[in-house]
């Protein structure tokens, strides 16, 4: 019984030498550590993204009372006439209501305490024509390359 | 030692985990979402459809006529692109295509054109009222523009696609021209849900 309980001892652990098993050990050990790292960096990569985005919110609120006020005649611009944006990861606009009515944005209605976000990916101009059941105007949109200058500093001019 | 290993296996995944939970739609996105408006026409057999009955399925509805030279059967093409990079996926799908031009758009005609994308597309078409409600919910702007002759005319119109969730829900809003990779990246990240 002793000498099986010794073999079937020896057979178990024969081929897996005190070294290899460390050695078995530490590679998994550094996949590990190589996958949480990996991990990290994407988490951290998302956090930032998400940051600078938060950075480079484009945020118009279309106050409470805004309806009501052009209902009674005041002048109540609810956007800018012009915005200047860049593509892609740069620029989010956002236009959130925080009136008791509804806005018409373009082609969507904006209900009250909704929120509408938008990535441009593209370069070009966009018309876009924002209401209230009293009220109407234009807005233009123009999306620009981040990375050209010219448009850098036409921005820095016209931004408003 | 064997304790580490699984903590650090349970770090390594919830951070994995945590990244990938950062994908957000790419279009124009409304939070909170509301109900879209509803959609009460007739398809190209005839038959009726209700977007109701399209809960469970993310739709793509996109405005347009038969008769557009340019911009709908872009549309429509880049939605078979779509059908094509999401495959088994898109069997929760549906790409509704809603005539902005009842006058012309009958039912047979719609199904002479949209199935030639795709027959698994749908064509929506209604009376001049039926179709009129439908894109005053949805403030779809549709102008006749007449040709010189008068003999015929296009329709200026609006160009989104909209995008409404399984739970028919109107998520957001894809401009013209939104890269095939963007509409299959959300319509994933909606059937996800």
């Amino acid at each position: 019984m002793v000498t099986t309980g010794a073999l079937v001892k020896r057979q178990m652990t024969g081929p897996h030498t005190p070294g290899h098993a460390h050695t078995a050990t530490m590679l998994v050990a550094v996949f590990v550590t190589v996958l949480a790292a990996l991990g990290s960096l994407a988490f951290a990569g998302w956090h930032y993204e998400l940051s600078r985005a938060a950075a480079h919110e484009v945020l118009f609120v279309v106050p409470k009372g805004t309806a009501v006020a052009q209902a009674s005649g005041k002048d109540s611009e609810m956007l800018p006439k012009r915005l200047w944006l860049y593509v892609g990861e740069y620029d989010t606009l956002v236009i959130r209501n925080d009136d008791d009515f509804p806005v018409r944005i373009g082609p969507f209605k904006l209900e009250a305490g909704q929120r509408y976000h938008q990535r441009f990916r593209t370069e070009g101009v966009v018309q876009l024509v924002c209401s209230t059941m009293y009220h109407e105007e234009q807005i233009q949109i123009v999306v620009m390359n981040g990375s050209n200058v010219f448009h850098r500093l036409m921005e820095g001019l016209f931004r408003s | 030692m064997q304790r580490s290993l699984c903590i650090a296996l349970v770090v390594a995944a919830a951070l994995s985990l945590n990244a990938c939970a950062g994908t957000t739609l790419r279009g124009g996105v409304l939070e909170p979402p509301r109900p879209a408006m509803p959609v009460e026409l007739t398809n190209y057999a005839g038959q009726p459809f209700s977007l109701d009955n399209e809960r469970g399925r993310v739709v793509l509805a996109f405005f347009g006529y038969t008769s557009c030279p340019d911009v709908c059967p872009t549309a429509l093409a880049h939605m078979v692109q779509v059908k094509r990079q999401l495959g088994d996926a898109f069997q929760h799908v549906r790409v509704v295509f809603i005539t902005v031009d009842p006058n012309r758009d009958t039912p047979s005609r719609l199904a002479q054109y949209v199935p030639a994308f795709d027959r698994s597309f749908i064509g929506l078409t209604g009376s001049p009222i039926e179709v009129r409600r439908v894109l005053t919910a949805y403030q779809v702007k549709a102008v006749r523009r007449e040709s010189a002759d008068a003999s015929t005319y296009t329709i200026d119109h609006t160009a989104f696609t909209y995008v409404i969730d399984k739970q028919g829900q109107l998520r957001e809003l894809l401009t013209f021209g939104t890269p095939v990779e963007d509409i299959v990246s959300d319509v994933r990240l909606l059937l996800s849900e």
